[in-house]
This record gives structure tokens, sequence and C-alpha cells, in this order.
């Protein structure tokens, strides 16, 4: 535990000093294992067993035949891809406005930017849907962008907020004395340190926007506009006894996500970690 | 303009305009953000506590004064939401204990332990959609757990977990925790890693035992994640669950599983009682910042300052 020799110190790189587990520590770690695999199990091995009296594939050629899942997936990704974009933007520009271009109220504005975290997207849900109907953002891609957008940017901007504190401000004070406006040393300077931040705002937004079901339902009520998280949960209704026809369609729907997390996960569990400060 | 006060002069002229460009270029930096703060979360915020004193339908509205809020209370519906919030606010510590032995035994083990963190973090990325329908297969009548159940020799008591009013609860609360188990392990893991070696070892050599390294050293100093796991998983029972209930029981068999979120989508859009609906919003950001104070007192926030 305690030995000082080398080559023992390599053998155990991750001893925290804590010892190692048991067999019975092993086995609940396999168990947990197993059960995290389950709702990835279960969706694959229902979308390929044969339905009663089909060919196995069967569910997938209905899944793409009875169901326009293709179109779903397109209107999911304008919305989610619109809102990532959005949110990135905006964040970056407010963010790097609240840590390096301080106004008079600043601090302010960002207490009331960090105090819209905690509204509900639920408490405010009803009157959005009737403010923007009346400007045409119901039925429009425009209006989910806008509310997915609107629920992720408080967040967002805290995180690019401290992103931009934790750059020493000399980078920005020799920029000005060189010359540079404001504007050019956010898209030359600012925007390229802060890819990484911008990855995790950006994928935070899009899955949010992805995986929703309650904006989706209400401001694209048109069936050609669905999401594809609203398209399988309506199709629950429709057609009550083809549950295993939805489980395929959920695994087509979560492809993204996953590939999100497979591609980004550094980038989430940072992110998702840094709302601690807050 | 004496000559020699004059570059002195010259350059606070210089840097007084620096700074009105400063703060001119610092509005118009933020200006999209508090705009769509301000449009698509504060005014919405005000319009739903002044229309939650009224009853509202969507084209007129007069004074109805507390009898919104008084029906959350009377009306068994609404009443048996706030109950249900409550039993899944209630269920997030027994929820976090797994989490929290996992980490553990993720971070003590390091066989595997890469792969095995990424497993249990996947499930995160399933849609509440997703989940749901998952889980009402599993829960079917014909289903998986039914199936292990027969398998077993339990089949006579197989029942149909989501048809009776106090199962598909428990069905909805263990759904609800088995679905946050990925993300809370991760952070969990997370703060274990920020553990100090040193101090461990201190308490081994004090002659400390695993217990009471866990008890003094390690849980008071991952009470700052502790604190934060609570307050995320709280705050996605009473606001995050929509898309699951949706999916899963339709807030039924009757209102058995209706969630304070999932009741203002029932009366308010498919009822038409705007008024009522946005009442249960604010009840419901009330209760979510009450929780918030609640869970840090209830854990401390000695560590507040060095945070």
């Amino acid at each position: 535990m305690t030995s000082a020799s080398p080559a023992a110190a390599a053998s155990v790189p991750e001893d925290h000093g804590l010892g190692r587990i048991g067999w019975k520590g092993h086995l609940l770690i396999l168990l947990i294992v197993a059960a995290s695999l389950y709702p990835f199990g279960a969706l694959l091995v229902t979308s390929f067993l044969p339905p009663v009296n089909g060919a196995p594939g069967q569910l997938w050629r209905d899944l793409f035949s009875q169901i326009p899942i293709t179109s779903y997936m397109l209107n999911s990704a304008i919305v989610s891809g619109g809102a990532m974009v959005l949110v990135a933007t905006v964040s970056c520009m407010a963010g790097y406005s609240f840590a390096k271009l301080t106004f008079p109220g600043s601090v302010q504005v960002i207490a009331i930017v960090i105090a819209a975290i905690s509204v509900p997207q639920a408490t405010t849900i009803i009157p959005n849907y009737l403010n923007f109907a009346s400007v045409g953002g119901v039925g429009a891609y425009w209006g989910p962008v806008l509310m997915y957008a609107a629920s992720s940017i408080p967040f967002a901007t805290v995180l690019m907020t401290s992103f931009f504190k934790s750059l020493p401000d000399e980078l920005l004070e020799s920029a000005v004395i060189d010359g540079a406006s404001y504007a050019q040393i956010f898209l030359v300077i600012m925007v390229p340190l802060a890819t990484p931040a911008l990855a995790t705002v950006g994928v935070l937004a899009f899955l949010t926007a992805w995986n929703d079901l309650l904006v989706g339902l209400l401001f694209l009520p048109d069936p050609a506009m669905r999401t594809i998280s609203v398209g399988i949960a309506t199709l629950q209704g429709v057609r009550d006894g083809s549950m295993n026809l939805i489980l395929t369609g959920s695994l087509v729907s979560a492809i993204p996500p996953i590939l999100a997390f497979i591609f980004f996960q550094k980038y989430l569990v940072s992110g998702i970690v840094s709302g601690m400060g807050k | 303009m004496s000559v020699s006060s004059g570059p002195s002069r010259q350059a606070r002229s210089h840097s007084a305009r620096n700074d009105v460009a400063r703060h001119v270029n610092g509005v118009l930096f933020a200006l999209p953000a508090i705009l769509l703060v301000s449009l698509v979360t504060i005014l919405p915020l005000g319009q739903a506590f002044y229309y939650s004193f009224t009853n509202w339908n969507g084209a007129t509205a007069s004074w109805v004064g507390l009898s919104n809020y008084a029906n959350l209370f009377a009306d068994p519906e609404l009443s048996r939401s706030l109950l249900n919030s409550l039993l899944l606010f209630l269920s997030v510590p027994f929820g976090l204990i797994l989490p929290f032995v996992t980490a553990y035994l993720l971070h003590k083990s390091v066989r595997n332990g890469k792969l095995y963190r990424a497993i249990i973090f996947a499930p995160t990325a399933l849609s509440w959609v997703v989940i749901g329908i998952v889980s009402r297969q599993f829960f079917s009548g014909a289903g998986p757990l039914n199936s292990v159940l027969s398998l077993s020799g339990m089949g006579s008591i197989a029942p149909n977990w989501l048809a009776d009013s106090t199962l598909s609860l428990g069905a909805v609360v263990f759904t609800f925790n088995a679905a946050l188990f990925g993300l809370n392990t991760t952070i969990f893991l997370t703060g274990l890693a920020t553990l100090d070696r040193s101090t461990i070892e201190a308490a081994r050599i004090d002659g400390a035992n695993e217990a009471q390294i866990i008890r003094y050293v390690i849980l008071p100093a991952m009470r700052r994640f502790l604190q934060f796991v609570f307050i995320i998983t709280v705050v996605t029972s009473f606001t995050g669950l929509f898309g699951m209930i949706y999916v899963m029981t339709g807030g039924g068999p009757g209102s058995a599983t209706l969630t304070l979120d999932f009741a203002i989508w029932r009366r308010a859009l498919s009822m038409g009682r705007f008024g009522s609906g946005v009442a249960i919003g604010i009840a419901l950001m009330t209760l979510t910042l009450l929780a918030i104070v609640l869970i840090r007192f209830i854990t401390g926030s000695r560590e507040r300052d060095d945070a």
C-alpha cells in the first residue's frame, strides 16, 4: 500500500489510498453495468426480432414505409441545429461582454440571467405559446428554435462568462492598443480560444432541443413538421398495438444523441459539473 | 490649454472615449441574450404570475383572487399531483445511495474502469420519451419484468403494473431514479477524483478503518457534489418528467402518476383552463426554489466560501 518502490507504484497507477474492492464489489459493478446496458439491449433486440407473423427486419421496413421517420428526423435536426447555433452565438457574445466589456449595470443583468436559470419551462409555456401564436411562431420552425435557445441561453451564458473571465485582461488591452476593434478582437482572438467552451454549450443545447417533447408538441402542430420525439410519442395514441414499432423508432431517435455522447463525453461532463459554481 | 497639461488631458480623454466605446460594445454584445431572456422568460413569467389570479381562457380573463391556488389543495386531481411530486422528492435521497456506492467502488477499482464508466454514463443520452417507452415495455403485462417473474415461478403475482394506481406510481419513481443513475454516478466520480489522497492516507495511518474514512473524510469532502446532485435530481423530478409521463402512463391510471408539470398540460392545454395552468406553473417554480433552499440548509453550505 505504502510501498515506495517505483515498480509497485507503476503497477497501481490509480491507487487512491483506499485499497482495492473485493469480489462482492466487482459483482455489484458488473450487475450495474448490465443494468445500464438494458435500455439499449431492449431497443436493439425488440427492433430486430421478427414480429408475430413477420420476417426479421420487418419492423425496420415498416418504420420507413409507414411512418415519415426521415422527415421527423430532418425536422428535429432543423430545430435542434438552429437552437445549437443560436445558443453558441448568443451566449458567446454575452459571455465576452459580461467578462471583458463590463458596462454600467452589467452586474445586475448577469444576476437576472442567473435567476432565469431557475424558471422552469413549464411555468412560462402557456404565455409563451399564446405570445408566439400571436406573431406566427407556432407552426413555423423559428418558434421552437427561439424557445429552445431561450431555455439553454441562461446556463450557457453563465458558462461562457466564467470561461472568458479565466482569460487574462491583457489579451484584450494589448489588442486595443494595437488598434483592433472590439468586434475584431471577438472574432479573431476570443472565438478561437473559446472553441472547447462553445462545444460544451452547443452540444448541451442540441441535446436539450433534440430530446424535448413539450415544446415540439405545442409549437409544431402540423404533422409534416413534427420532430422525432413528438412523432414517436404521438404514434402511441394512434397505433396502440404497435409497441415494438415505437421502440424501433425510439432507437432511431436516440442515434444522434448517442453519437454526441460518444464524441463529446468529456465536454458534457465538464459542462454539467461546471453548473456547480452557480 | 497649457502645454504641460496637454498629454495627460489627451490621455484622459482618450481613455474616456475608450470607456464609452467599450460600454457601447458591451451593451451591443449582450443585447441578443438580454432580448431573448426578457421576451421568452421574464415577460411570460410576469404574465403567468398576473394571470394566475384570473380565470384566463386565452382570450378573456377576470380576477378570481387566490382561487386557482386554493384549487391546488381542493381539487383532487391537483392535490394528487402535489402529493406525487412530494413522493418523487422524498425518493431522491434513497435514489442517491446506489450511485454513490457505485462511484466509490469504481473509484477504487481500476480494471476496466474506463469502459464501465462509459457504459454507466451512456443511458444519459436517452431522452425522457425513449426512457418512458422502454420502461412502458419493461412493465407491460407481457413484458420482460413479468416474464422474469413467471420464469422464476412467481407468475401468479405478475400484475399489470401500469394499470394499477399504486404500482404505476412505484414504476414511475423507479424509472426516474434509474434513469438518473448514470449521470449522478458520473458526477460523484468527478467529485471523488478531487479528493486529496494524503488526507485519506493520514487517516489510515492514524488507524481509521474504511467506514470511518468514508464517514469522516470522504463524505465531508464531497459535500458540494452531494448537494449539487441532490438539487439537479430534485429539479428534474419537479420540472423535467413531462416526456416520460406522457409516453409511460399519461398521468394515469386516473391521476395516479400525475406530476405538476404534466398537470399544467392536462389542465390548460387540453381543457383550456389557462388561469389554473399558470397557477400550477407558479406553484411549481415556488416549490422548486423552496426545495433548493431546503436542500442547501440540510446539506449545509459551510464550504461555500472556498467554492
